[in-house]
């Protein structure tokens, strides 16, 4: 094919990423012909760097995939991450022979792929296509109507807002920016068809809104924007109303849609800055759950535009070493004494004063910055150790942030270990945090290297744990040293730890001892708080009740008032072998050794036995009789495969069809060759060593055999003490309706602006009913109650049992003092026939207490009001009555 | 001696794809094959397969092949590849890689004799 029928458009720059200089070079010439500029770029890191720098506009990159530093999926996580890949298409080049990378790419986001080596036609005709694909897309946002919804397109919505705007200059308008909360998780969770499905029932719904003189448009994605004439800014109380009122039918649940609104005061302003301004008061309460609605003020406008300030500056700052590292330091809980720092950054900056991380990290975070950040972090705390080493003073572990960022770079673990050796500092003294956010992003990515940083020496803490995904399927995956629970994750607002919560923490301290982990708790304000933690067994403890982060300088002399040595962990902790020279013998965990050569039985009872109880078999079937018989000690079996009367093949048959292998792990021994371990593997082995046997080998795949079992055993302890102790702690178990403690933990879910009544409820004559029918008459009524007061309740109210005869009810929405007593009424008339048929002569009396919730009220208080009108009702011989302030 | 001349000269069995991926430009394409004849990963290669060093070994064979293919050269070419396979499937013997190695490095000698007479 000729040259020119690759009519393109020639100013346009492609970014060719490859590690080799040639293949560069010959992309490079290949692309050059139609016209294009190229940049270069060597490794993945580079790319970025240029992706997100502001000296080129690349309108299409091609990437290959195995590069050092960082590698072709990194880049393409990153440009999801970063939103890169919705505005830049990819193009990766791959090996001829690799298949598995293609459709890994593609799933990653790439566009297309090419194949090395080049086909100069093909290189050329792919990048054309891809770049008129992405042009025609481009267009087909300018059209007129959003294909979709068949709202206003986004262009043309701003040419419509403008002349209606023109056209009535004395008119009042706002400009609503909405935005679906998680949309991309209703895709993910419902497919595709039904996140389309919602927005074009949310296109229909506004354009109804927008009615005459109101114009609506879609701006992409889920974001819808509407000009409102004569519409006024409501309050936070109206918006929930109207938001109740307006999407209360809509079809998919579970998620929640944000409103930024910008009344039209400054008409000067261009259409798409009023969109701006609109869109920046939606963000300030995107994931706020319960809010919906926001106005824009200018303090808004000035944070975003702070935002553009500190991202300007931050290159420049960490040339200049504005970037200050803060110690704070870990205490034993035991002595007392300093056992470590975590270090952490501060802005120190001449014009915008002295930042805390909490102003800048969350938009590093954002822009892929924070990996730089942290590098630079981890520099300056090798810095701090060495200094230590060199001042003879005794060095203390600092702990440093490892980011989602800093995950995506395939060089993670070597890139650490070349730096910590570059300051000649013992790796045990570097501590690495990470978050779970990172494990959710890409599981294997993150395994790989927190093993590999583990292998080396670090030992790594899991930060945050519990404030996220905390899955204990992530801690068995994820070799870790240490949980760092954050208090603040554990407290309501001001109040102290209690109830539920508190269980939980001790479980969850409990769980990292069963684990050998050690744990550190942070945010640790109060002497209570300690007590409490010091009684759980918490290991460590940092926050403000010892001291707060401090300059390196002060933290030196602070170590010097806290000198007491505090015992460092063991490394690498392992629950067997460490223990075993104190471990009783009957506490030894027990393994079947089924092999027919006595020889062979010797070898492994010797080597076993300091560490484990050896029971033997001499064939299948002696396995099979130990395997019944002591199914519940069995900590593992290791199965000779061949064996005389029922070799090892015929013994997993048998454990599998009895249902032994999920609780039982089998490792295999066998002669290398064929492919009876694959064999054994397939028919459920966990593992297999060969012979002759290894004895590191061995080691380490009984260890892992037996860690695994009782890993299993543990995890399902957890789940049914925690789902148990959920249902003790908020369940009432007579009604199944929420107990005292369900309510306080479910009003906290009630958004402060949403406004609601609070009732208590009586069956006044209970105790009647119970003298002359007994208490297990009087149970079936409270549950008879209990089943009439739901009918009565509405969806999204709270109903709770208090004990013997009292309920409470939560009224969202009920704010007028008629409505409260007419619901309360209604709740009472409908307790009062559920009478059993056979009690005829009997009528129970249920009356009511209600009050109005304010905003600032806590519960306690509104409970307190709610009693009191609640006497007041039994006093007066009414039905129900509502508090009011005595005057 | 043109670019064509010298593809048949090396062996190449994929004339006219190396031709146009070089836009016929034989300056271009003697420039690339001599950078390429000079890539350190040669030496390197050799050092890994001497250490059993399945990954490195098998990242930059990887890597070699992918310009080797890029210039055509069909006989160094199916060496690297017979390199390549073994390492990534991870058990490699390292002997007989050793002795495919010496034939690629003997290949690659060739290419340069071809080359110099080119220029």
């Amino acid at each position: 094919m000729d040259a020119v029928s690759f009519p393109l458009p020639s100013s346009k720059i492609i970014l060719v990423v490859d590690d080799s200089k040639l293949n560069r070079l010959i992309l490079s010439r290949i692309i050059k012909q139609d016209g294009y500029s190229v940049v270069e770029a060597a490794n993945g890191q580079e790319a970025l760097d240029i992706i997100n720098g502001s000296k080129y506009e690349v309108s299409l990159v091609l990437l290959d995939i195995a590069m050092p530093v960082m590698d072709g999926y990194g880049v393409l996580q990153n440009m999801n991450l970063t939103g890169a890949l919705t505005s830049i298409p990819v193009i990766v080049t791959t090996g001829n022979d690799d298949d598995g990378a293609e459709i890994r790419c593609l799933e990653n986001g790439a566009s297309d792929f090419i194949r090395k080596p080049y086909n100069a036609e093909l290189v050329r005709h792919r990048i054309g296509s891809m770049l008129r694909l992405w042009e025609n897309a481009a267009l087909i946002c300018q059209l007129e109507n959003d294909l979709l919804t068949g709202v206003y397109a986004k262009e043309f919505f701003f040419r419509r807002a403008e002349s209606e705007l023109l056209e009535h200059p004395d008119a009042k308008y706002i400009i609503a920016y909405t935005d679906v909360d998680d949309f991309k998780m209703i895709n993910a969770r419902y497919g595709n068809s039904v996140g389309d499905e919602l927005l074009k029932y949310l296109g229909e719904l506004f354009k109804t809104q927008a009615g005459e003189g109101g114009v609506c448009g879609r701006m992409g994605g889920d974001n819808f924007v509407l000009l409102l004439k004569d519409y006024a800014v409501l309050t936070q109380k109206e918006a929930g109303e109207r938001y109740r009122e307006v999407f209360s039918n809509i079809p998919v649940k579970g998620f929640q849609l944000k409103c930024g609104v910008y009344p039209v005061d400054d008409r000067s302003l261009p259409v798409s800055d009023m969109c701006d301004r609109a869109k920046i008061a939606m963000t300030t309460i995107k994931k706020k759950y319960g809010v919906y609605y926001a106005v824009y003020n200018d303090a808004m406008r000035q944070k975003a535009v702070r935002e553009h300030l500190l991202a300007d500056r931050m290159e420049e700052a960490l040339d200049n070493n504005e970037f200050v590292v803060y110690l704070q330091p870990k205490h034993c809980t035991e002595s007392g004494a300093v056992a470590g720092a975590e270090a952490l950054v501060r802005w120190d900056n001449p014009e915008l004063g002295f930042l805390p991380p909490s102003e800048f990290v969350p938009l590093f975070e954002r822009s892929g910055f924070i990996a730089k950040l942290d590098y630079y972090i981890w520099d300056r705390a090798c810095r701090v150790i060495r200094s230590w080493m060199d001042g003879g003073v005794r060095p203390v572990p600092i702990s440093v942030n490892a980011s989602r960022a800093d995950f995506v770079s395939i060089d993670l673990p070597d890139r650490i270990e070349k730096l910590v050796d570059s300051y000649g500092i013992p790796h045990e003294l570097f501590h690495v945090e990470v978050t779970e956010s990172a494990y959710t992003d890409n599981p294997q990515q993150m395994i790989d290297a927190v093993s590999a940083l583990r292998d080396m020496g670090f030992r790594i803490e899991m930060d945050d744990f519990g404030s996220g995904y905390s899955s204990l399927n992530m801690l068995s995956e994820l070799p870790i040293d240490v949980l760092k629970l954050d208090m603040r994750f554990m407290q309501n607002g001001n109040d102290s730890i209690k109830g539920g919560k508190r269980n939980i923490l001790s479980f969850v301290v409990s769980l990292s001892k069963w684990l050998q982990l050690d744990t550190v708790a942070e945010g640790v304000e109060t002497k209570q708080e300690y007590e409490m933690l010091k009684s759980m067994g918490c290991n460590y403890i940092q926050g403000y009740y010892f001291a707060k982060p401090m300059p390196v300088d002060a933290f030196l002399e602070y170590m010097a008032e806290h000198p007491t040595p505090c015992k460092q962990p063991e490394k690498h902790s392992n629950p067997v072998l460490k223990t075993s020279g104190v471990m009783a013998e009957e506490d030894k965990p027990l393994i079947l050794v089924a092999e027919d050569v006595e020889s062979n039985r010797a070898i492994l009872r010797e080597l076993l036995r300091p560490y484990y109880r050896v029971v033997e078999a001499v064939n299948g079937k002696e396995a099979c009789s130990c395997i019944l018989n002591r199914r519940k000690e069995l900590a593992c079996v290791l199965l000779d495969l061949v064996m005389p009367e029922m070799d090892g093949f015929q013994v997993l048959r048998f454990m599998k069809t009895d249902g032994f292998l999920g609780e039982i792990p089998v490792v295999i021994t066998t002669e290398t060759g064929g492919n009876n371990e694959l064999r054994a593997i397939k028919l459920g082995a966990n593992s297999y060593i060969a012979k002759p046997y290894q004895p590191e080998l061995l080691y380490h795949a009984v260890k892992k055999a037996v860690e695994e079992r009782e890993f299993h055993i543990a995890k399902r302890e957890f789940d049914k003490n925690s789902s148990d102790l959920y249902e003790k702690a908020y369940r009432d178990e007579l009604t199944t309706l929420l107990n005292r403690n369900g309510l306080m933990e479910a009003i906290d879910y009630i958004s402060p602006d949403e406004g609601c009544a609070l009732a208590l409820l009586d069956i006044d004559n209970l105790k009647q009913y119970i003298d002359d029918k007994g208490h297990a008459a009087g149970d079936r009524l409270i549950k008879d109650a209990a089943l009439s007061m739901s009918g009565a309740v509405g969806r999204g109210d709270i109903l709770a049992h208090m004990g013997g005869e009292e309920f409470a009810a939560v009224l969202v929405g009920t704010t007028e003092p008629e409505a409260a007593l007419e619901r309360v009424s209604a709740m009472c008339v409908a307790v009062e026939k559920t009478v059993p048929s056979d009690d005829v002569g009997f009528i129970p009396r249920c009356i009511g207490g209600a009050t109005l919730v304010e905003k600032t009220d806590d519960l306690e208080t509104a409970l307190e009001r709610a009693d009191e009108a609640l006497r007041k009702a039994r006093k007066a011989e009414s039905r129900c009555c509502l508090w009011q302030e005595r005057k | 001696m043109d670019i064509e001349t010298v593809l048949k000269k090396l062996g190449c069995n994929s004339i006219e794809a190396t031709k146009a991926r070089f836009l016929n430009d034989r300056g271009f394409f003697l420039e690339i094959v001599d950078e390429m004849l000079e890539d350190p990963g040669f030496e390197r290669l050799g050092e890994q397969l001497e250490a059993h060093q399945v990954k490195p070994a098998f990242e930059t064979a990887h890597m070699l092949k992918g310009v080797i293919a890029n210039c055509g050269v069909t006989p160094m070419l199916d060496s690297v590849v017979k390199i390549v396979e073994p390492l990534r499937s991870g058990e490699p013997d390292f002997a007989e890689l050793q002795d495919i190695y010496k034939k690629l490095m003997a290949e690659r000698a060739a290419t340069a004799d071809v080359i110099r007479t080119a220029h």
